[in-house]
């Protein structure tokens, strides 16, 4: 067995091209999971029976399913009606960029939806009541205290669904698309050296994640800074008592 | 008693409590990623799924027929580790906290 460098740095530029469409899928996926999971969050805490069914239907799916399963479904599946690609949907359809961007967002929502479901429960009770005391509608309150306050409770575990999603979007390899996994096993049936490329792709998606990490503790540290602020009680206060202190 | 009678006696019983909800939610998403070495060709559920659809040009059918054998296994799976979790807590049997 013979390792050869070269072979990464040649192919670096088509390896990097993958990389793109990797982070478009994300990107993208990303946006759309996060605009489709908060309306999922907000009836799945609802008090009517009714309402909290349908996105647990929905969640129980997506969560209780392979990724893989879910991309195949849209991809393979919808050709199987006539109706459908009779219609104008088979534009996207037909289509695996969009069948994969399709999949990841409805995915993203389900395990989005549900991060969401704990940050809200897990507002302490009191600044509802607050809210409510001050005479705030029901809308006012979830635009108000509610989404704000699990925004910044929903960080760290929003960092990691993203990571987690980083790494599902190399499924789309699977239904023919050019991203970094895809481009990493076209390049490996050109050259035959498929531990040089994947250690590379490995490598990308590192940093990538590495990168995520990175900002998600940025994010975290200046919206959540009052969790880290030292609190700073008068001299005046503790003279008269000083287990004020703490 | 001796230390590995304090680890079978204490420690493990009550680490195996507190691990359980973590350790059910991490074989779901294992019996989830087993889908991934139909990409390799084994002949798991995904993989015969895939060769159903390809054979009788049904693919909406035997796909969604993976997912509900997938989503049984995982309720499956939901209830027993639920089952376990309340077999590990004395509480729960009827213990007075």
């Amino acid at each position: 067995m013979s390792w050869d460098w070269s072979v990464i740095l040649k192919y670096l530029p088509r390896l990097l091209e993958g990389t793109w469409l990797t982070l478009e899928l994300v990107a993208i996926s990303g946006l759309i999971g996060i605009i489709l999971a908060l309306p999922l969050a907000l009836m799945r805490v609802s008090a009517s029976p009714w309402v909290r069914a349908f996105p647990f239907a929905y969640i129980f799916f997506f969560r209780g399913t392979p990724l893989l399963v879910q991309i195949f479904l849209i991809y393979y599946g919808a050709s199987q009606f006539e109706a459908v690609k009779q219609s104008v949907l088979w534009n996207v359809l037909s289509q695996p960029y969009w069948c994969a961007i399709i999949a990841f967002s409805m995915n993203t929502a389900a395990y989005s939806a549900e991060l969401i479901r704990g940050a809200i429960q897990a507002i302490p009770r009191g600044e509802i009541e607050a809210a409510e005391a001050l005479g705030m509608s029901k809308p006012l309150q979830v635009r108000r205290i509610v989404l704000p306050r699990a925004f910044g409770i929903v960080l760290p575990a929003y960092g990691n669904e993203l990571i987690l999603m980083l790494k599902g979007s190399s499924l789309a390899s699977t239904i023919t698309l050019l991203d970094l996994t895809g481009m990493a096993r076209t390049i490996i049936a050109r050259t035959y050296t498929p531990l040089e490329i994947f250690l590379a792709a490995g490598v990308i998606y590192l940093l990538i994640s590495g990168a995520f990490i990175g900002c998600f503790r940025l994010l975290e540290s200046r919206l959540n800074r009052y969790q880290y602020y030292r609190h700073q009680v008068p001299a005046e206060l503790t003279k008269i008592d000083p287990r004020l202190q703490d | 008693m001796t230390r590995p009678q304090t680890f079978f006696r204490i420690i493990l019983p009550q680490v195996w409590r507190l691990a359980l909800p973590g350790l059910g939610n991490l074989f779901q998403v294992l019996l989830k990623d087993t889908a991934l070495v139909s990409v390799v060709g084994l002949d798991e559920l995904m993989r015969q799924a895939y060769v159903a659809s390809g054979s009788t040009k049904e693919p909406f059918t035997f796909y969604m027929a993976a997912a509900f054998i997938y989503l049984g296994l995982t309720a499956l799976a939901t209830i027993a580790t639920m089952l376990m979790e309340r077999a590990s807590n004395p509480v729960s049997r009827g213990a007075r906290a």
